[in-house]
């Protein structure tokens, strides 16, 4: 049995001015920060930055952070919101597949791996052909644990909207990623 | 053309179906060609997304986000309470704003000190300012109002502009 604080005990003693608590928030929900960021803007510098804005952004507002919601639906709120806002502001570079290569850290076999890779990045490039609003609904459906309520709390859309948007995004993606394929099909032939 | 919408496709591959649907679609794939290409085309997408695992993000990033917030909590503009910053502004402005009130309605002749079962008049200050005297108690309740009423203006000023405006100038230098 995990002998880990709640998030809400964790806020408290950050409250109380225990700061080395955050530590746990950070580490429990880095990974899904960064990939909110990283399917939104397509650029892992970039979701790096935006990942450490988010964190700093939610610490300086955890004193305004109400207990009705959990923790995790509201950094993703503010993960989502960050991204969106900065690739709006800024051009960002995509990743070649040598990117992919060097950060990926899979313990599997070569030709999974290479395939694994290949859906990567085919997937991301099919994301980045849609709205950073599609992406962040099709980000947050796929991270499984998040119900529908929890997803409308993030994305501050209703949940009959919310089942509308994610069925267009769903389609969306499925198209911009066979025009994809059947390119790179082409380019082989 | 298939009876079954892409929402019933998306449901197949959610495995929201019941198995008489799930049996049902399936046969369609077999019969229609054209909606297996369909079914094929949404499952594609939704496998690479479901096989694309949680993106990990880089270790530092944690070392870097705490020696921010580390920095943060050092400075001496960051309050973590956030007492002083919100709840307890509102409620120096509201004993402020009742005192100002309540020697309004002094001033205004609808409080009477005399009928005060404490006897106010027996307090040393009051005594001393000769409370009954009309003319004193206003002159006094009127500067006590000014006093108050300044208070609250500079209590405005600083929330509203210098403290804004002071974090803003830190934040572009760097201090936060």
């Amino acid at each position: 049995m995990s002998n880990r604080l709640s998030d809400r005990e964790l806020i408290d003693q950050i409250r109380a001015g225990r700061v080395a608590a955050y530590r746990t928030l950070v580490d429990s929900y880095r990974d899904y920060v960064y990939t909110i960021a990283y399917r939104i803007l397509g650029n892992r510098e970039d979701a790096e930055e935006v990942a450490q804005d988010s964190f700093v952004k939610a610490f300086k507002g955890l004193n305004a952070f109400q207990g009705q919601a959990k923790f995790s639906t509201w950094i993703y709120r503010i993960a989502m919101n960050t991204a969106i806002s900065y690739k709006r502001k800024r051009k960002v570079a995509v990743e070649t597949i040598e990117d992919y290569k060097q950060f990926d850290r899979g313990e599997i076999s070569e030709m999974h791996q290479y395939q694994r890779l290949e859906q990567k990045k085919f997937l991301q490039l099919a994301l980045n052909a849609l709205l950073p609003d599609d992406v962040s609904v099709l980000t947050l459906f796929y991270f499984k644990e998040l119900s529908l309520d929890e997803m409308s709390e993030i994305t501050g859309i209703g949940v009959n909207t919310l089942k509308v948007k994610l069925f267009r995004a769903r389609k969306r993606l499925s198209i911009a990623l066979n025009k994809i394929l059947k390119q790179e099909v082409t380019s082989l032939l | 053309m298939s009876r079954f919408t892409e929402e019933h496709i998306f449901n197949y591959l959610d495995q929201k179906l019941t198995p008489q649907e799930i049996a049902e679609l399936e046969q369609e794939m077999q019969n229609d060609p054209e909606f297996k290409t369909r079914v094929e085309q949404l499952r594609t997408s939704h496998l690479y997304f479901l096989e694309s695992q949680i993106e990990a993000g880089p270790e530092k990033l944690s070392d870097q986000i705490m020696a921010e917030v580390a920095t943060l909590s050092k400075n001496k503009y960051y309050r973590p309470s956030g007492l002083f910053n919100s709840t307890s502004f509102l409620l120096i402005s509201g004993v402020l704003t009742a005192i100002v009130a309540f020697l309004s309605l002094v001033n205004a002749g609808y409080v009477d000190f005399q009928s005060f079962t404490f006897g106010l008049n027996e307090i040393g200050i009051f005594r001393e300012l000769n409370f009954s005297d009309g003319i004193i108690s206003k002159r006094v309740i009127n500067n006590s109002m000014l006093v108050i009423y300044g208070v609250l203006a500079m209590a405005l000023l600083d929330r509203l502009i210098l403290n804004p405006m002071f974090r803003r100038k830190a934040k572009q230098l760097g201090f936060n």
